[in-house]
Formats: structure tokens, C-alpha cells, sequence
């Protein structure tokens, strides 16, 4: 997997591309503003791009915007971003355009570079990645009367999850219980959350995104 | 207060000065053509029908005149009406007091020398500063006794009802009081009564004007005793010499006039400023300063006015401190935010990272399970950071506004019902920061659960307007503080037995 790491904190930067080699990522360029790394993906076309929020020069949402330009223009290269908001809504908004391939994640999560690389790589397979701790927020935040609500706990642990962009038996490993179980869970999530039949995939991340609107 | 509301001294001596000069001059010389011009208006030898000549009905017409401008001083003090009643007294005594035959010819010429020279006194005694010593007050007290006396004296000696040239007894229709007077002790009593009145009336003018230390009760004294003589010894004045007595006299009393007009002016003056500081308009407190010839009263009330804008202009020096304060303390709050996230978290998740790094090297168990003890501690201080970043300056004001600001953190509060109305358009950035602080204040003074609680927005007429009505709330002290320094408002009311609430104005001006 070739991935570029944007992130104007030179000590950030450099621990998580040395995390990520490590791990087995060809870290192909770091770049220290939105700048840099639209024109770096342009050239290198990676698979990802792992992209910091507050970038030079206004250090307000640079990150988001070139997330959003990279999903736009260059739909190959899947993007993750960090932040240090736990805000739903800049996660909403990244995702609104196009949800697939794309993945919102704090910054912390650097630390464990399972979790990171776990996430990185099922952006790059076109799922949709949701930090677990916004999930969180917006289920426990979820109204009795909306369809979050109808939600069973049971039911809105595997929508965690699938926001989480676990597969279905990952899911099943993470929860304890059988693929099949799995499945029928997914399937009264849909149901509750109103979501037609069609691809599965997007399905899920229709879902995801249902869960990031109040 | 504006410069230009401020009467200085210089203006209000010019003032004076203009009005005794002008006084004086136009009534002198109206008097002067008036006298000269129609044959003598003797006030002395009035026939019944003199009243019809054009010399003593320009007189009156004077009199009239300063009748009318005095009523249109709608604030005559006292001293004022005193000099007023003393001065139509005095037009109508005047007549009665020039027929004196038996004076000696050199007191007369003194005494008109004296009625001659009034202007002038006049002029001097409304120029030069009141003496205040104890010895002026006698000497003046001294005055008053002898002018009182000879009024008595007068009032035994003469009869006025004997007199053929009494204009008053010459009116039509006034013969049956002959009649009626005709008796020796009638005669006398009212005579007497008459006379004495007047007397009263001019020593109860001069003491309220003395009490006051008015110059236009001094004015009189001097009408009174330069024409004493002839009050008190019923010498025939010349038909010339008493011309030029009622011309003085009639300088004397149109002068105090004058006076009165300027001190009126100087009186309606200080008021406008009193209103002014009343109602708020101006601050300079400096401008109160009363003047030193300004009637004690109000010259309290000026003194309290000053006051009074003095403490209006602290007060609001300390409002102004308070709101800079808070709007130090709210941009501090964003340096602490900004610093908090790109600094501070950055920093420790840097610090994280390398911790992870040099944990992945180290070989050493023991090193590596300290290392990976700092990495958990670290990641545990974030959360912490993010939360109390996002307490200090919410991120999400800035970049999105206050109305999304609000509906999100209001998201976090299960049961709670947000009413946004009227946003239309934003705040101004400081305005809608403020805001956020005193909703975010508000939505913790609400007791838990949030359910049945409400969150209303607006903005209307350059205001935000916020209302929280809940089962109970608890106003945090510091935010009425917040809230007063930001030029806005709390209100507190219980809607019914179970909901209370509390609206906030806030000011989007300046």
C-alpha cells in the first residue's frame, strides 16, 4: 500500500510514517501543507492519503478541503483523515460527497498502529470509516422518537462497528457470535434505519452516514 | 458634555455688561425723546387727563413692556417678583410723592442731582461684585430703617387725599371716595394705610432682594432714597427735575430687568445642563461648575449634577473596563484554544508517537513496558485536551457559526429542544463567541435530565436573544456578570409552578 502523510507537525509526521514503514506502508512522501499534498498526489497517485485538519496557512480546515479535492479528483486514492475534533459534524461533512473510500479518525489513534493501518486499509477497499468515539456519540445522543432510537443496543454496537468499517466477520469476531447472527443484525439495522435493498456496501455506509445525522 | 454648551465666565461678563449697557442706553433715550419730544410728561402735575398724553402713555407702555418680559422669564425667582411688585409700586407712587413744596431748593437740586446720576449707580452696582462684609450688611440694614421711618414719617405728614393733583382721587368716578374720605380720622387712617403699604411693600422688596443679595433691590433702595427728600417734606420738585427723577427711576427698574435677564439667562443655562446630565446627554462633569453669582439652589443643584455625571462617567469607565476585560478574557480564551490544539496536542501526540517508536526499539523488557506505560498516559491526556479545548473555544463558532455551534452542543443533550429563529444571517464573530459562553453557561445551570427543557435563538434588531426555559435553573453568578459587561440583559421569570426561565439579550453593536 502507498500512502502520503500530510501533517504540518514535523514530529507527528515523521513518528506516524516511521509507525506505518514499520508496518509494511511504502510511505511515498510527507508533505506539511494541503499545498504540497495536492500537488504530491497528483504526481505519486497513492492508494491513500492520511491527512491532518489544520494545515498552514489558516490552520482552520485545509485538510478537509484537500480530502475532499483528492476523493474528487483523484478517485483511486482513498483518503483518512486525522483529526482532534470528536465534532460529528466535520466527519458528516467529509463524508457527504463521497463516502466511500473515505475515513474520519482521531488523531490518537496514531498510537496504535493496528487500528491505523486497519483503517487505512479499508478505505483503500472503498469503505467508509468512522472514528468509533463519534459513533458513540451520536448513539448515545440518538432521540427515542428518531429511528436511531429503535435500535437495540445489540443492533447499535454492529452499526458502531459497520461505521467502524469492520467486515461482517470481523464483526462477528469483535462481538462474539456468529457471521449469520451478524448478518441478521445488519439486516434490522437496515430495516429500522430505513434503508432500501441494494448493494450491500451501500447500504453500510448509508448507514453511517444515518448515524451522523441527528 | 459638548464645548459648546458651556456658558464661560468671560461669555456671561460680556452678557452682563451688554444688557445694563443696552438697558440703560435704549431706555434712556426713549424716556429722553419721550419727556423732551411731547412737551413734558410731568408725573408730578398729572391732569385727569394727562394719563392720555403720549410721554406718560410711553411710560407705561415701558412698564408694560417689562411686565410682559418679566412674565416671559417663566422662572422669576423671588427676588425677581419682589424687584417687579417694588418697581410697579414705585410708577405708581411716583406722582404722588413729587408734590412736596416745602423743601429747600439746594435738597431738591441734590435730590435731582441724585435721581439724575441712577443710570450710573445702577450701572456701577450691577458690574461691581455685591459686598458681603457685615459692615455693607448694616450700612444697607441702616438704609432700609431710615427709608422705612421716613415712609412712616410720610405717611402721618402728608395727606393724599387732600392733595388736587392725586391722580387717583382725579379718576372718574372716584368722587364718592371723596365723600366718603372727607372726615379728618377716615382721611388720616387712610392716608396712613396707603402710605404705609407702600412703604411696606418697598421695604419687603429690598429685604428679599438684600436677603438674596440681588443688585436690583439695591437699585431701589437708591430710587427710594434719592427722591426721599421730597417724599418726606411735599417740596414741588421742578416739572424738568422730576423728568429726569422718573427717567433714573425708570433706568433703575428697566435695568434691574435687565439683570434679572441676565442672571435668567445664566439660571436657564444651568438648568439645560442639569436637564442634560439628567438624561445623558454629554459627560463632562467639568462644565457644572457653577458660577459664583449663580442662586445658591442651584448652585447645590449644580454642584450634585456635577456629581452625579462624575459618578455616570466612572460608572461607565468601569463598565468599559469590564467589558475590556471580558473581551481580554474571551480572547485569551481562543489563544488557550488555539494553543491547546495545534500546540499542546499536537506536542503529546508527537511525544506518543515517539514513545511508540523508541518502545518498538528498545530491547530491554523493562524499558519497553515503561515506554509503553508514557504511551497509554499520554493517549489517556488526550481526551482531556480535546474536551477542555473544546470548552475553552469550541471550534465550530468560528468555522460554521453560532447557530450550528449551538444545535451540535445541543445535540449532546438527549430531551433537549432547540428553537432557532431569525438567523439569518451571523453575528459578528465576538458577539456570536460571547454567545456561545453564556448558552454553554446556561445549558450547565440547567438540573439534569434535560427533558422538558428548551433552547430558543434568535437574533432580532441587533440582538441576540437567548431563552432556556426549564424545570429548574441555577443563574450562574458570573454569567449575569458576563452578560452586564457585554451591555446585555437577564431576565428571570417562572412561566408556570414547574418551568423557569431565563432570557438573555446580548447586544451585537458596538
Amino acid at each position: 500500500m502507498r500512502a502520503v502523510i500530510a501533517d504540518d507537525a514535523v514530529l507527528v509526521r515523521a513518528g506516524v510514517a516511521h509507525l506505518l514503514r514499520e508496518a509494511g506502508v511504502d510511505v511515498v512522501a510527507e508533505c506539511g501543507d494541503a499545498e504540497t499534498l495536492l500537488r504530491t498526489v497528483a504526481v505519486e497517485r497513492p492508494d491513500v492519503a492520511v491527512v491532518d485538519i489544520r494545515m498552514p496557512p489558516s490552520y482552520t480546515d485545509e485538510g478537509l478541503v484537500a480530502a475532499r479535492r483528492i476523493r474528487a479528483e483523484y478517485p483511486d486514492t482513498a483518503v483518512l483523515v486525522l483529526s482532534q475534533y470528536l465534532q460529528p459534524l466535520y466527519a458528516r461533512r467529509l463524508l457527504a460527497d463521497s463516502p466511500a473510500g473515505t475515513g474520519y479518525l482521531l488523531k490518537e489513534r496514531v498510537q496504535d498502529v493496528a487500528v491505523l493501518l486497519g483503517a487505512m486499509e479499508r478505505v483503500v477497499a472503498g469503505s467508509c470509516v468512522v472514528d468509533d468515539a463519534i459513533v458513540s456519540t451520536m448513539l448515545d445522543r440518538r432521540s427515542p422518537e428518531g429511528p436511531l432510537g429503535s435500535l437495540t443496543a445489540r443492533e447499535a454496537q454492529a452499526l458502531g462497528l459497520m461505521a467502524a468499517g469492520l467486515s461482517n466477520s470481523a464483526m462477528a469476531a469483535d462481538l462474539g457470535i456468529s457471521p449469520k447472527t451478524v448478518e441478521m443484525l445488519i439486516t434490522s439495522v437496515f430495516q429500522k434505519l430505513g434503508l432500501e435493498q441494494s448493494a450491500d456496501v451501500n447500504r453500510r455506509v448509508l448507514a453511517v452516514l444515518r448515524t451522523l445525522t441527528r | 458634555m459638548t464645548g459648546a454648551s458651556r456658558l464661560p465666565r468671560s461669555t456671561l461678563r460680556r452678557a452682563s455688561w451688554a444688557g445694563v449697557l443696552a438697558a440703560s442706553a435704549t431706555t434712556g433715550a426713549v424716556c429722553l425723546l419721550a419727556v423732551w419730544a411731547w412737551g413734558g410728561a410731568n408725573w408730578a402735575r398729572l391732569p385727569a387727563g394727562g394719563l392720555a398724553s403720549p410721554g406718560w402713555g410711553l411710560v407705561w407702555v415701558l412698564a408694560a413692556v417689562a411686565l410682559i418680559a418679566v412674565a416671559w422669564l417663566d422662572a422669576v425667582p423671588a427676588p425677581g417678583r419682589a424687584v417687579l411688585t417694588t418697581g410697579v409700586a414705585w410708577a405708581w407712587l411716583g406722582p404722588l410723592l413729587a408734590v412736596v413744596p416745602s423743601m429747600p431748593s439746594w435738597f431738591r437740586w441734590a435730590a435731582l442731582a441724585a435721581g439724575a446720576a441712577l443710570p450710573l449707580l445702577t450701572t456701577l452696582l450691577v458690574v461691581v461684585p455685591f459686598p458681603r462684609t457685615p459692615r455693607a450688611h448694616r450700612l444697607l440694614l441702616s438704609a432700609l430703617a431710615t427709608a422705612v421711618a421716613a415712609t412712616a414719617l410720610r405717611a402721618l405728614a402728608y395727606d393724599p387725599l387732600r392733595d388736587p393733583t392725586c391722580t387717583r382721587l382725579c379718576l372718574p368716578g372716584a368722587g364718592w371716595w371723596s365723600d366718603v374720605a372727607a372726615q379728618p380720622p377716615v382721611r388720616l387712617a387712610v392716608a396712613g394705610l396707603v402710605t404705609a403699604s407702600v412703604a411696606l411693600v418697598v421695604a419687603a422688596a429690598f429685604m428679599a432682594s438684600a436677603g438674596r443679595r440681588s443688585r436690583g433691590g439695591i437699585v431701589l433702595l437708591v430710587g427710594v432714597l434719592a427722591v426721599l427728600p421730597w417724599w418726606t417734606t411735599g417740596v414741588a420738585a421742578p416739572p424738568r427735575a422730576d423728568d429726569l427723577a422718573a427717567l433714573g427711576v425708570a433706568v433703575a427698574a428697566i435695568t434691574a430687568l435687565a439683570r434679572l435677564a441676565v442672571t435668567e439667562r445664566r439660571r436657564r443655562e444651568a438648568y439645560r445642563l442639569l436637564h442634560d446630565v439628567e438624561h445623558g446627554v454629554g459627560s463632562d462633569a467639568g462644565s457644572l461648575a457653577p458660577e459664583s453669582s449663580t442662586p445658591p439652589a442651584l448652585r447645590l443643584a449644580l454642584v450634585n449634577a456635577r456629581l452625579t455625571a462624575e459618578a455616570a462617567e466612572q460608572a461607565a469607565q468601569i463598565r468599559r473596563s469590564r467589558s475590556r476585560i471580558v473581551a481580554a478574557s474571551d480572547d485569551e480564551r481562543r489563544r488557550l484554544g488555539r494553543e491547546l490544539h495545534d500546540l499542546v496536542q499536537q506536542r503529546v501526540v508527537g511525544a506518543l508517537l515517539q514513545c511508540r517508536i523508541a518502545s518498538a526499539d528498545e530491547q530491554d523488557a523493562v524499558r519497553r513496558g515503561r515506554l509503553l506505560a508514557a504511551v497509554d498516559e499520554l493517549g489517556a491526556v488526550l481526551p482531556h485536551l480535546r474536551g477542555l479545548t473544546e470548552r475553552t473555544a469550541p471550534a465550530l463558532v468560528d468555522s460554521d457559526g453560532l447557530s450550528v455551534a449551538v444545535e451540535q452542543r445541543a445535540a449532546a443533550l438527549v430531551g433537549l429542544r432547540v428553537e432557532v429563529e431569525g438567523m439569518k444571517s451571523e453575528p459578528p464573530a465576538r458577539v456570536a463567541r460571547q454567545a456561545y459562553i453564556v448558552i454553554d453557561s446556561l445549558l450547565d445551570a440547567v438540573t439534569r435530565p434535560y427533558a422538558g427543557a428548551t433552547l430558543g435563538l434568535g437574533l432580532a434588531r441587533d440582538a441576540i436573544r437567548i431563552r432556556l426555559s426549564a424545570p429548574r435553573v441555577v443563574l450562574p453568578e458570573l454569567l449575569a456578570d458576563r452578560v452586564a459587561a457585554a451591555g446585555g440583559t437577564v431576565e428571570r421569570s417562572t412561566d408556570d409552578e414547574t418551568t423557569e426561565t431565563l432570557e438573555v439579550v446580548l447586544p451585537c453593536g458596538p
